[in-house]
């Protein structure tokens, strides 16, 4: 009945549910009862505290700093995404691959393919997660600052 | 394919987040604030999400739901600085030979009032992510995307926690004035 009032009961529930409802007062006023509570439970709504611009700048900042391509980040995509190239797929692939001038937005799409098609989706979402970790700030923090 | 900066392309992606932050970033930023009970975390979290989305989308990668793709990035941000933290703060106790604070034995870290509170009236941990996601409304699907959890489950997940927190309102049990707001963060309950 939460999932109903959700509206995340999908449409051949959904409509098998409004049919009952039509005929069940028990489950009608089951329906009220929840509805009313969750309307009771929202009080309180309170507008998100964010500094938009500041926020952006920052995002902004660093696709800039992405941009450039000298950034620490974009070696370390690369070196991250061929470490995980050689150990799935072996040296000749990552050759293969990995050419002379190849970006690391490319070389990030092209690996992804790989990882999907080979790990499945979900397995890949993990690695390719593993390779992005961190590369939003300017550096290697825990190394620079010991 | 030309990405590079002022290409149609690249425009088009950062024009997209620029989009994307104006609608969602306050909502992420809300819940990786009060998932990770840190603020400077959840400023980690924001930027760490968006900076993804931004390199995913330049890689070529189309994203079904990127709110739901941004709460999960942001999610697992703060689990791992929380896993980093916890390991440092382990480490300084036993050298210092102090007793730690109280831990949740589900979660592995200090439980706060708070949180000790939705505890007290038997919320799972799982039970309070699910209602914190639905708060910011996200669909059960996007939910089980950033929890790993099937649909079914969330569903399960917050009708119980529905029942339970029905059952506390009626017994009294909790102490603040308003639940929601405990629940949710300081916004609205939406589930």
């Amino acid at each position: 009945m939460v999932a109903f009032c959700d509206a995340e009961t999908g449409a051949y529930r959904s409509r098998r549910i409004a049919r009952h409802l039509a005929n069940c007062e028990g489950c009608r006023e089951q329906l009220l009862r929840i509805e009313r509570e969750k309307e009771e439970l929202s009080a309180g709504a309170m507008a998100p505290a964010i500094d938009s611009l500041q926020g952006l700048a920052g995002v902004r900042s660093a696709i800039a700093a992405w941009r450039d391509g000298r950034s620490w980040a974009t070696s370390e995509l690369k070196n991250r995404l061929r470490w995980q190239l050689e150990t799935y797929f072996g040296s000749p692939a990552l050759l293969e691959v990995d050419r002379p001038g190849t970006q690391a937005e490319e070389l990030l799409g092209r690996t992804s393919e790989m990882l999907d098609v080979f790990l499945g989706p979900n397995a890949a979402e993990a690695v390719r997660d593993d390779c992005l970790s961190g590369l939003s700030f300017a550096g290697p923090a825990e190394e620079t600052c010991l | 394919m030309d990405r590079g900066p002022g290409s149609p392309l690249t425009a088009g992606i950062e024009q997209e987040i620029v989009d994307l932050y104006e609608r969602e970033a306050g909502s992420v930023l809300r819940y990786a604030g009060a998932l990770a009970r840190n603020q400077e975390t959840a400023h980690d979290a924001l930027q760490e999400a968006f900076f993804r989305f931004f390199l995913c989308r330049s890689a070529g990668q189309q994203i079904q739901s990127p709110k739901g793709w941004l709460f999960r990035v942001a999610h697992n941000y703060v689990l791992d600085q929380k896993k980093a933290g916890s390991r440092n703060e382990v480490g300084v106790e036993s050298l210092r030979n102090v007793p730690s604070p109280a831990h949740h034995p589900e979660a592995g870290e200090p439980v706060s009032d708070l949180l000790q509170e939705l505890l007290e009236i038997g919320l799972s941990p799982r039970e309070i992510e699910c209602i914190r996601l639905r708060t910011e409304d996200l669909r059960y699907e996007e939910i089980a995307g950033v929890l790993g959890l099937q649909t079914g489950t969330v569903g399960a997940l917050l009708a119980r926690a529905h029942g339970k927190i029905r059952k506390a309102v009626r017994l009294g049990i909790h102490k603040n004035r308003d639940l929601a707001q405990t629940v949710a963060g300081g916004k609205r309950y939406a589930y």
